[in-house]
């Protein structure tokens, strides 16, 4: 199934979700896609717009510069083979003993920050290689980090549960597993591709490699994915750490704290009601958000009577949104809901079309402060090239998938 | 996105038969406006997703 962002993307489109059941399913690396868990975490402060608003340049000058960014950004955290193997086992929680975050954060991401199942040893080298120096950075694309204002309040109950006000600052981190991920995927579909032949599966498509679940290959890919999605919340766990620091130095004694973490793009083990019948399956969401409702164990307990925040990044210079998911969602969607606003045009398409210092002003004049590794980032996420996010959002709501909570607006962004 | 169902407000269907071997209909949520954005590609891979051994929907 795909949602209304839905767009073409490997195999499966992107913003899409397919279920498979445990006994005679299959588990495919283009249902996940290859940034594997990226995702959006969203921080709520204690202060107001009217407060940060004449400091955005500052702020962002310095978060710049306390995460690195850009393509093959490598990080300020110089992490040991030893390390790395344990963000893969761990993630956030491995992050957090570190000295990242705080404890409390972790009930606040999805699967805790830890998925379980993460098998480093079918990481390869090379996928340690590219992923090692760039744990601590943001990468590049659509990646970023966002300082918000809460524009809109649609559901005032909610919206109380979940810690949001009216003129409230909020911080955004939009990023994933880096060249980890990327390699890992690369890798297994390499791996996945054989097993179709091996396993004689008929598939209208070569991108959609894939593996028997129960096989060989179907849980090496699966270990390898788990570590690369714990990669990602470990990831997300430093930058909110050091997007903490900088707000401390300018506002001292301010308080971030962690609304919620999801991902993006993953593939998990879930149980769903499939004809009256509750029944183990792998649930693909690539370019697609979990939106489980108040039924759901997984939801953390402060959100257990409303169901899980459901967070929507905009584009650069776009809003973002913030949603709540409803038990509607587990029976038309295996609780699922949108991820964004979904591209209509090419990257490519985009550089022929805009030039960054153009993209920049026309940011600036709306009085978003912009900083980038280089001027073609900001033509290739130039907001145009996105379908309007308001509507995805509005189809989400209307089918009833998951409620309208709060509407963010950027104020400044740091992108890759 | 032609060859496809609407069945209700907002959820299109791709019907079995859109392509060979889909063994559960596609679903696609969309309103009027976006459907328009809906590139065929996109429409032709969540057929080739519903051909995958053990999908429920």
């Amino acid at each position: 199934m795909a949602m209304p962002d839905a767009h073409l993307g490997y195999g499966f489109p992107i913003g899409g979700v397919a279920a498979f059941r445990e006994e005679d399913g299959i588990i495919s690396p283009g249902g996940v896609g290859f940034d594997i868990n990226c995702g959006v975490r969203l921080l709520r402060s204690d202060l107001d717009s009217k407060s940060v608003q004449p400091l955005i340049s500052t702020l962002i000058d310095a978060l710049f510069s306390a995460v690195p960014s850009g393509l093959g950004a490598t990080g300020r955290l110089h992490a040991t083979d030893q390390q790395l193997t344990e963000a893969f086992l761990t993630g956030a929680k491995w992050a957090v003993e570190e000295g990242y975050g705080f404890q409390a954060d972790l009930t606040h991401c999805e699967e805790n920050g830890h998925m379980k199942g993460a098998d480093p040893m079918q990481v390869s080298v090379k996928a340690r290689k590219r992923g090692r120096p760039q744990l601590g950075t943001l990468g590049s694309g659509n990646h970023f980090l966002e300082i918000q204002r809460v524009e809109e309040i649609y559901d005032e109950a909610i919206a109380r549960k979940f810690g949001l006000f009216k003129g409230q600052i909020t911080i955004m981190i939009h990023c994933g597993s880096r060249g980890a991920g990327h390699q890992i995927c690369t890798d297994h579909l390499e791996v996945l591709s054989k097993a179709v032949r091996k396993y004689n599966i008929d598939i209208p498509d070569k991108q959609l490699a894939c593996a028997p679940l129960g096989s060989p290959e179907a849980k090496h890919y699966f270990g390898a994915m788990v570590s690369a999605a714990n990669y990602a919340w470990a990831n997300r766990h430093i930058i909110a750490h050091w997007t903490r620091e900088v707000f401390e130095r300018y506002f001292p004694g301010s308080q971030l704290d962690l609304i919620y973490d999801v991902a993006h793009n993953v593939a998990k083990i879930e149980e769903h009601n499939v004809n009256g019948q509750r029944m183990k399956l792998y649930v693909h969401r690539k370019g697609a958000t979990r939106a489980f409702g108040p039924s759901r164990s997984e939801v953390p307990e402060a959100y257990r009577n409303v169901g899980q925040p459901v967070l929507i990044p905009g584009s650069m210079g776009t809003p973002s949104y913030v949603l709540c998911g409803n038990d509607r969602a587990l029976e038309i969607t295996f609780g699922s809901a949108c991820h964004g606003a979904g591209r209509v045009m090419s990257r490519s398409q985009a550089m022929k079309k805009f030039t960054g210092r153009d993209v920049k002003a026309a940011l600036s004049k709306d009085g978003i402060v912009v900083r980038a590794t280089s001027p073609g980032m900001l033509a290739e996420e130039a907001p145009q090239v996105y379908k309007p996010s308001a509507e995805v959002v509005n189809v989400v709501h209307n089918l009833g998938i998951a409620t309208r909570v709060a509407k963010l607006v950027p104020l400044g962004v740091s992108k890759g | 996105m032609q060859n496809i169902n609407k069945i209700e407000e907002n959820i299109y269907e791709v019907p079995i038969g859109y392509r060979p071997g889909m063994r559960v209909p596609g679903r696609i949520f969309v309103s009027e406006e976006l459907r328009e954005m809906v590139e065929p590609g996109t429409v032709d891979q969540v057929a080739n997703v519903a051909t995958l051994p053990g999908i429920v929907k």
